[in-house]
């Protein structure tokens, strides 16, 4: 009897594989761009790995390109998930965040004609780029925001970790704000943690309760608390990434927004076209339609400050204006 | 013959505890609109199917293999480390730290050295807990949980504080030297020196448990203390160095993953082996060769999983699900043969001299 199951077993396992690899034949189609990103986060955060996977669905539909993504990829899967793509033959491959740098460039070198590009990172190679949402654009133009809008001459930054990136936004926007308020201090916090929502909170009334009532959250997830904070004790608040103006109408100002999907399309495009450059940091700002902005901006922000913000988008598109050195 | 079936089928336990799990999967697989077939034929392909997949399985069994020994080691010991993950933090803690700072060593002299620290710094982690249990009666499943907890958040610290490497677009330190680095065994793969050494364990271990005085010391320590004590054996040193050396065990598992894979202390760079170490420890029965071989099953369904995501676009959120549920159904498993319906338990008794005698 149980040699009966044994062998019924081992017929129904191969039945099982010839079935599966007939299903899983390829279909065979004209050379078509293929684009893979591999994510640190889920695509539905509603923020930077969402951004991504927007970005994935319009190239998909602009440049007619066929799509992958690996989500919440943890340390150990970095170069595991890129090589896997490399190999399957995508011509351009995104690592989705700057604790992907090594991955990337080791991978890079095994695949010469595949080409990476790291989102908010460093790695640089003959196939290999990365870049960003020039965060001196729009740090600074929240700065100019923050300047006019507080009562106290207070202000804060929070962020998770002192990353380059946070450094740049941080400074940009100060210069921001001092450029429209001289007086006005601005504070740098970081909490260590990028999606922890109530320890940006409590950082966010630590903030408030020493004076602050402006605060510009530079956070994945956790910006919800700092949103939620400002809520609460009734100050201003910038949204991050996002337009998060609904997430408390009264409170945020406006939002600093990065779109990396149009980042993502610029570069595929750029694949597509041939004109890729390897080497290269792409840092996107107010020239390139639709990477930034500041969303819909809150209907108690006066005109005339929205029109010093116009201005100052121009200076940063005329290069007038230089917030701080990027990359 | 009924019988036999019934033994062979309880003695295969986790095995049908797996494919209850991969059939509710299947399930899941369903709902998101998916083919289960294709996404398990991904999982299998993903983990064995050539070089590459059967690479990537043993890159991730490699620090399974470190921290589930250490486990092993102490629950042999009746010592319950819960906290290998923060011991195997620690471990890379203790490796990046001997990479970055000291110099001009041979690789042959560097890499052991390396190596060391990692141990040593994983050990401490698990003497704390160790000590207070065996000196204080203090339950060691809370304070190696505090323990992980503290270690993982240090780490967190040191990888964007003191060790940040100025600059960098995450929280990293910068690359230990040439000389700290494990060499590749396999070409063009990510499979390194720390996977053979590994192996080499199991068999050191398999030995020590089975051939030596303190193996048997260890394992009476871990079956009656009280009886171990009355029989002269020094419990509160005993414990201390069987905490020590399964700390260390388990500081191996991050030391050479940072030394064979990383080459920098990432904050996270573990997707939790030490908390798998656990379940493995438990699937093998604290038994070396079990765990090299639990191990690679986990190792596995970790490579293959990650296929599954990329090759048949089943969500994460399934695979993780997935994942969860063979873990789930497997710890089910392994208290079956303590608690057995009655309906199948009824014949097996009947099994003793006694009753057959009856009969």
């Amino acid at each position: 009897m149980a040699r009966k199951i044994k062998m019924l077993s081992i017929y129904l396992v191969a039945f099982a594989f010839v079935v599966a690899s007939v299903g899983v034949s390829p279909a065979l189609g004209a050379r078509q761009l293929k684009v893979a990103a591999v994510m640190p986060g889920t695509i539905t955060d509603g923020s930077f790995n969402q951004s991504c996977y927007e970005g994935l669905k319009v190239i998909e539909k602009k440049l007619g390109a066929q799509i992958a993504f690996s989500e919440r990829v943890s340390q150990a899967d970095q170069v595991e998930n890129i090589i896997d793509y490399a190999r399957r033959g995508y011509d351009l491959v995104i690592a989705h965040g700057g604790e992907m740098d090594d991955a990337a460039m080791k991978v890079a070198k095994k695949f010469p004609k595949v080409k990476f590009f790291v989102t908010n990172g460093n790695a640089k190679g003959p196939n290999v780029a990365n870049g960003s949402v020039n965060p001196t654009h729009y740090g600074y133009v929240c700065g100019v925001v923050g300047a006019k809008m507080t009562k106290t001459n207070k202000l804060a930054c929070v962020a998770g970790n002192e990353f380059a990136l946070v450094v740049a936004v941080y400074e940009s926007f100060k210069k921001g704000v001092r450029d429209y308020n001289p007086d006005a201090d601005v504070g740098m916090i970081y909490t260590g943690s990028w999606d922890d929502v109530a320890k940006a909170k409590e950082a966010a009334l630590a903030q408030i309760a020493i004076g602050v009532d402006v605060l510009f959250p530079v956070l994945d997830l956790a910006t919800l608390g700092i949103i939620e904070g400002a809520r609460e004790e009734g100050v201003y608040v910038f949204g991050f990434s996002k337009d998060q103006l609904d997430a408390a109408p009264k409170n945020v100002l406006c939002s600093a927004i990065q779109n990396y999907s149009a980042i993502l399309l610029h570069i595929a495009k750029l694949v597509k076209e041939g004109k890729f450059e390897g080497g290269k940091s792409y840092a996107l700002g107010f020239e390139t339609p639709g990477v930034t902005g500041l969303g819909r901006i809150n209907k108690i922000v006066p005109q005339e400050v929205r029109d010093l913000v116009k201005k100052a988008e121009g200076d940063l598109i005329s290069g007038r204006i230089e917030p701080y050195p990027w990359p | 013959m009924n019988l036999n079936w019934k033994r062979t089928a309880l003695s295969l336990s986790p095995i049908w505890a797996t494919l209850v799990a991969l059939a509710l999967g299947a399930g899941l697989i369903l709902l998101a609109g998916l083919n289960p077939i294709k996404a398990y034929y991904a999982l299998f392909m993903g983990a064995f199917s050539n070089i590459y997949g059967i690479s990537s399985t043993l890159t991730k069994t490699t620090p399974l293999i470190f921290a589930s020994l250490g486990v092993a080691l102490a629950f042999k010991g009746g010592y319950f480390n819960v906290g290998a993950e923060g011991q195997l933090y620690l471990g890379g803690l203790g490796a990046t730290l001997a990479g970055l700072y000291i110099h001009g060593l041979s690789p042959l002299l560097h890499i052991p050295v390396t190596l060391t620290a990692g141990f040593v710094a994983g050990g401490i982690w698990s003497l704390i807990p160790g000590y207070l249990k065996a000196r204080h009666e203090v339950n060691e499943i809370i304070t190696c949980i505090f323990m992980y907890f503290i270690g993982l958040l240090f780490i967190e610290y040191m990888a964007s504080g003191p060790l940040f490497e100025p600059g960098a677009p995450a929280a990293m330190s910068r690359e230990i030297a040439a000389s700290a680095q494990l060499p590749i065994i396999i070409p063009n793969t990510d499979v390194h020196l720390g996977f053979l050494m590994s192996l080499a364990l199991v068999f050191i271990m398999h030995l020590v448990l089975t051939k030596t005085t303190i193996g048997y010391q260890i394992t009476a320590m871990g079956l009656n203390p009280v009886a171990s004590r009355y029989a002269g054996v020094n419990i509160v040193k005993d414990m201390c160095v069987l905490s020590f050396v399964s700390g260390g065990l388990a500081g191996l598992a991050g030391a050479s993953e940072i030394m064979g894979l990383k080459h920098r202390l990432f904050d996270a760079f573990s997707p939790g082996y030490g908390l798998d170490a656990i379940v493995i420890a438990f699937l093998a029965k604290s038994n070396p060769i079990g765990v090299m071989v639990a191990s690679l099953f986990f190792g596995a369904l970790r490579s293959g999983a990650g296929m599954m995501q990329r090759a048949a676009g089943v969500p994460t959120t399934a695979v993780l699900a997935i994942q969860g549920l063979v873990i789930l159904f497997v710890a089910i498993s392994l208290v079956l043969p303590q608690w057995r319906p009655r309906w199948f338990r009824a014949d097996m008794d009947k099994e003793t001299p006694r009753k057959k005698e009856n009969e």
